[in-house]
C-alpha cells in the first residue's frame, strides 16, 4: 500500500490536483482511497459529484460508538474510496485535534485493512502548524510527500516550511519529502523561479502541471478533469503526473 | 427466590439512560486509578508531563499509598502547549535519571489529555528514549479521562502499558498461569491456587514479581487468565504478537458458575498439555468440593446474620455489579439498590434482574443522585461510592473483586459482609484506608 501525503499553501490547488490524481490513479487499475484532510470537507467533492459526503469527525458527533466504516468511506468516481475527516466550525475548537481523532477513527475502524487500497492519498490543508497537521506524515501512516506549489512567494514559502518540517522529523522515520507539483499561475518565469526553491530545497519538481481552462469547466461539472473531460490535454497532464508520482515512490 | 427479596426503592426508569450528562463525582470515587495500576510494575518510575494542577490527584494519591519516591512531574507551562514538549521531555528524563538514587527498568511517560490538542508523537518519544537509555524499558501513558467512553478508555491503556512488558522468549513455555486483570493477588488459601499446585502449576500475579525480569517472564508462561473485561484488548495483543494463549474466566460468584468456570480451565490445560487427560481427579474433585462446601457453610451463616437488612451493591466492588447482585438475591440476601457506572443492555446477568426482580439500577454517576443523599442509612454498602451516597451504617470496603475468586471468593466476600456488620463504619476512615484522595 502506498501512502502519499499532499500539502500545499491553501488556495494553491491541492485538492483539485489530489482528486484527479485520484482519478488518474483510479485509471491506471489501482484502488484509491482520498483522505481529506480539511474542516472545510470539499477535497473529495468533484469524485462524489459535488455532494457533500458526511465526515468522520461529525459521524462520531452523531452515532458515537455505533460508527461503522461505510459511515464515512464513500465510493466516487472509478470507485475511489473518499474520506472526510472534517473539523470544527472556523474560529472555535482546534483543526490539528480534528485529524488526529479522525486518524484514530479510521485506525480504529481497521479502514485500511478492511479496503485494502493500492494507494491512499492524503489531502492535507495548508502548512504543519501543529502536530494534529503533521499526523499524516508520521510513521504507519503517509510515506512519501508531495508539495503543490506555484511560482508565488507565499505557496513558496509555505513550501518551504513543510520541507523544514519534513526534514526536521526525518530521523523519526516520518514521511520522505518526494518533491514539487507546480501548479502553475502563469506568472513571469514561473518555471525558474520554483526550480531555484526547489535546488535550494534540495528537492525536485515532480510534475508541472499547466493553468487550464479545462479545470474550471470540469469543476462547473462538479467533476475532476480527468472524468469530465477524459480526452482533454489536462487530463492527459494529470495521468502523466499519476505516472510520475507512482515513479517516485517505487 | 421469591420477588419479596428485591426492594422497589426508587424509579430508576427516569434514569435508566447511562448517557453522558451533568455527572455526579462522589468523594470516595477513585480505587485503583493510572497511577497506582501502572505502579505494580516493579523497579519502574514514572514521569507525569502535564499542567501542574493535573498533578494534584495522581501526587496525593501517591503520598497515601506510600508510592510518591516513584512518581515524578514535569508540569507544563502556556509556551510549552504551544511549542510542543518532545524536548523537554528528554531533558527531564535526562534529569531524572542522574538524580534518582536508583536506575529504573522501566520508565513510563504519562501525558495527560492536553496532549490531545498538542499531538505529541508519542512512539517517537519512545523511541528516541529507548535509543538514549538502551537499558530501560520505556512506555508511552496516556491520561486522558476524556476517552472513558472510547474502545480504550484509561483503564486499558494503562494495562496495555503494563502488561506489554511480558515477553516471550523462551521456546518452551514455564508451567504457569498468569491472572490478569486484578490489581491484587487473589488469597493464598484460594483452592485454585491448591489445584493447580496439585497439578504442578505456579499462578501467579505481577503483584508478586518484584523484579522488571519476572515481570518480563511472565511472557514465557503457558496461559494467560483473564478475570476482568479491560484486559481483554492486550490478552488477545499478545496472543498475535507473541503467541501467549489466553481464557477468559471472569470473577464469578454464583457456586456452579464457579464450577462450570474449572471445567473450562480444566479443558484449557489439558489442551495447553499442561494437565494430562489420564490423571486421576479425585483429589482435585476432593479440593473442589470441600471448597464448595466452604462456600455454602460461609453463605448460609452470613444469611442468618444479616437477615432481612439491605445490601447496596456497588460497581467499584465488583467488575460486574450485576452478576454480583444475582447471586446475593439467588441466596436470598435482601438488596436496596444495583448503582452502576454503565449498562450493557445486552449482559445476560441485567436481563435476567429485570426479568426476574424489582431491583432498581441506579446510575451512580448522574447529576441528581443527590436527591436521594444517604436514603439507606440502615444498610450495608459493598463497595466506598454506594457507602456515600447511601449514608450506609456499614460498608464492605472493596474494589474490583480484589482477592476474591472462585470457592474461597465467595468465602472471603461472606467473611467481609459479616464483618462489617459488627460496628458502625467511619467513612472517612475507611476512604482514608483504601487509600483515595478526597
Amino acid at each position: 500500500m502506498l501512502k502519499i501525503a499532499i500539502y500545499g499553501k491553501g488556495g494553491i490547488g491541492k485538492s483539485t490536483t489530489t482528486s484527479n490524481l485520484s482519478a488518474a490513479l483510479s485509471d491506471l487499475g489501482l484502488k484509491v482511497m482520498q483522505v481529506g484532510c480539511d474542516p472545510k470537507a470539499d477535497s473529495t467533492k468533484n469524485l462524489v459529484s459535488g455532494i457533500k459526503i458526511p465526515t468522520v469527525l461529525n459521524q462520531i458527533k452523531e452515532k458515537g460508538k455505533s460508527i461503522k466504516l461505510e459511515d464515512i468511506v464513500f465510493k466516487g468516481y472509478g470507485n475511489t474510496l473518499c474520506v472526510e475527516a472534517g473539523g470544527p466550525t472556523p474560529g472555535i475548537g482546534c483543526a490539528g485535534r480534528g485529524i488526529i481523532a479522525a486518524f484514530e477513527e479510521l485506525e480504529r475502524l481497521h479502514a485500511y485493512e478492511e479496503y485494502e487500497p493500492d494507494v491512499v492519498l492524503y489531502d492535507v490543508l495548508g502548512d504543519v502548524v501543529c502536530g494534529g497537521f503533521a499526523m499524516p506524515i508520521r510513521g504507519g501512516y503517509a510515506d512519501h510527500v508531495f508539495v503543490v506549489t506555484s511560482g508565488e512567494m507565499m505557496s513558496l514559502y509555505a513550501a518551504n516550511n513543510i520541507a523544514s518540517a519534513i526534514k526536521s522529523f526525518g530521523k523519526r522515520g516520518y514521511a520522505k519529502f518526494e518533491g514539487m507539483i507546480l501548479n502553475s499561475r502563469n506568472i513571469e518565469n514561473e518555471l525558474e523561479i520554483v526550480q531555484k526553491a526547489a535546488a535550494e530545497m534540495e528537492t525536485q519538481i515532480v510534475k508541472v502541471l499547466p493553468r487550464s481552462g479545462e479545470v474550471q469547466i470540469a469543476e462547473d461539472q462538479k467533476k475532476t478533469v480527468v472524468e469530465a473531460l477524459p480526452e482533454s490535454v489536462m487530463a492527459a497532464e494529470y495521468k502523466e503526473l499519476a505516472k510520475q508520482v507512482m515513479e517516485v515512490c517505487k | 427466590m421469591n420477588r419479596e427479596n428485591s426492594v422497589d426503592v426508587w424509579d430508576g426508569a427516569k434514569y435508566s439512560q447511562f448517557r453522558s450528562s451533568l455527572e455526579y463525582t462522589c468523594p470516595s470515587h477513585g480505587g485503583w486509578g493510572m497511577v497506582r495500576i501502572a505502579m505494580l510494575i516493579p523497579q519502574s518510575h514514572q514521569l507525569f508531563v502535564c499542567p501542574s494542577a493535573c498533578g494534584r490527584h495522581g501526587a496525593l494519591g501517591a503520598i497515601q499509598q506510600g508510592l510518591k519516591k516513584r512518581l515524578s512531574y514535569l508540569y507544563l507551562e502556556e509556551s510549552d502547549v504551544i511549542s510542543g514538549y518532545d524536548d523537554t521531555i528528554y531533558d527531564a528524563v535526562d534529569e531524572l535519571l542522574e538524580r534518582l538514587p536508583q536506575r529504573p527498568k522501566v520508565f513510563i511517560v504519562f501525558v495527560s489529555c492536553i496532549d490531545d490538542l498538542i499531538g505529541t508523537d508519542g512512539e517517537a518519544v519512545i523511541a528516541e528514549l529507548s535509543l538514549r537509555y538502551p537499558d530501560i524499558q520505556f512506555r508511552m501513558g496516556h491520561m486522558n479521562p476524556i476517552q472513558s467512553d472510547s474502545d480504550e478508555p484509561p483503564l486499558v491503556t494503562t494495562w496495555k502499558t503494563v502488561y506489554s512488558l511480558m515477553e516471550r522468549t523462551a521456546d518452551t513455555v514455564f508451567p504457569a498461569v498468569n491472572m490478569l486483570g486484578n490489581y491484587v493477588p487473589i488469597d493464598s488459601k484460594s483452592e485454585l491456587i491448591r489445584i493447580l499446585k496439585e497439578l504442578g502449576i505456579e499462578l501467579c500475579h505481577i503483584g508478586n514479581m518484584h523484579t522488571y525480569d519476572e515481570l518480563k517472564n511472565m511472557g514465557n508462561h503457558a496461559l494467560n487468565l483473564l478475570i476482568a473485561p479491560s484486559v481483554e484488548k492486550i490478552a488477545k495483543e499478545l496472543k498475535r504478537e507473541q503467541g501467549i494463549e489466553y481464557l477468559k474466566l471472569p470473577t464469578n460468584y454464583n457456586l456452579s458458575e464457579i464450577n462450570e468456570n474449572y471445567r473450562v480451565l480444566f479443558h484449557k490445560l489439558l489442551e495447553l498439555g499442561l494437565m494430562e487427560a489420564d490423571i486421576s481427579f479425585t483429589k482435585i474433585e476432593n479440593i473442589l468440593k470441600e471448597s464448595e462446601k466452604k462456600a455454602i457453610f460461609a453463605i448460609q451463616k452470613a444469611k442468618i446474620l444479616i437477615g432481612e437488612k439491605k445490601i447496596n451493591i456497588d460497581y467499584s466492588a465488583f467488575n460486574n455489579p450485576f452478576s454480583a447482585a444475582r447471586f446475593f438475591y439467588d441466596n436470598g440476601f435482601s438488596i436496596a439498590k444495583v448503582y452502576a457506572k454503565e449498562m450493557d443492555e445486552e449482559d445476560a446477568d441485567y436481563i435476567w434482574l429485570k426479568n426476574h426482580t424489582d431491583i432498581k439500577i441506579i446510575p451512580i454517576k448522574k447529576h441528581d443522585i443527590v436527591n436521594t443523599w444517604k436514603e439507606y442509612e440502615d444498610s450495608i454498602s459493598i463497595g466506598l461510592e454506594a457507602a456515600y451516597v447511601s449514608g450506609s451504617r456499614h460498608v464492605v470496603s472493596v474494589f474490583q473483586d480484589e482477592k476474591m475468586y472462585g470457592y474461597h471468593g465467595v468465602c472471603l466476600l461472606m467473611e467481609q459482609l459479616m464483618n462489617c456488620i459488627k460496628e458502625d463504619a467511619d467513612l472517612e476512615d475507611v476512604i482514608n484506608s483504601a487509600g483515595l484522595v478526597v
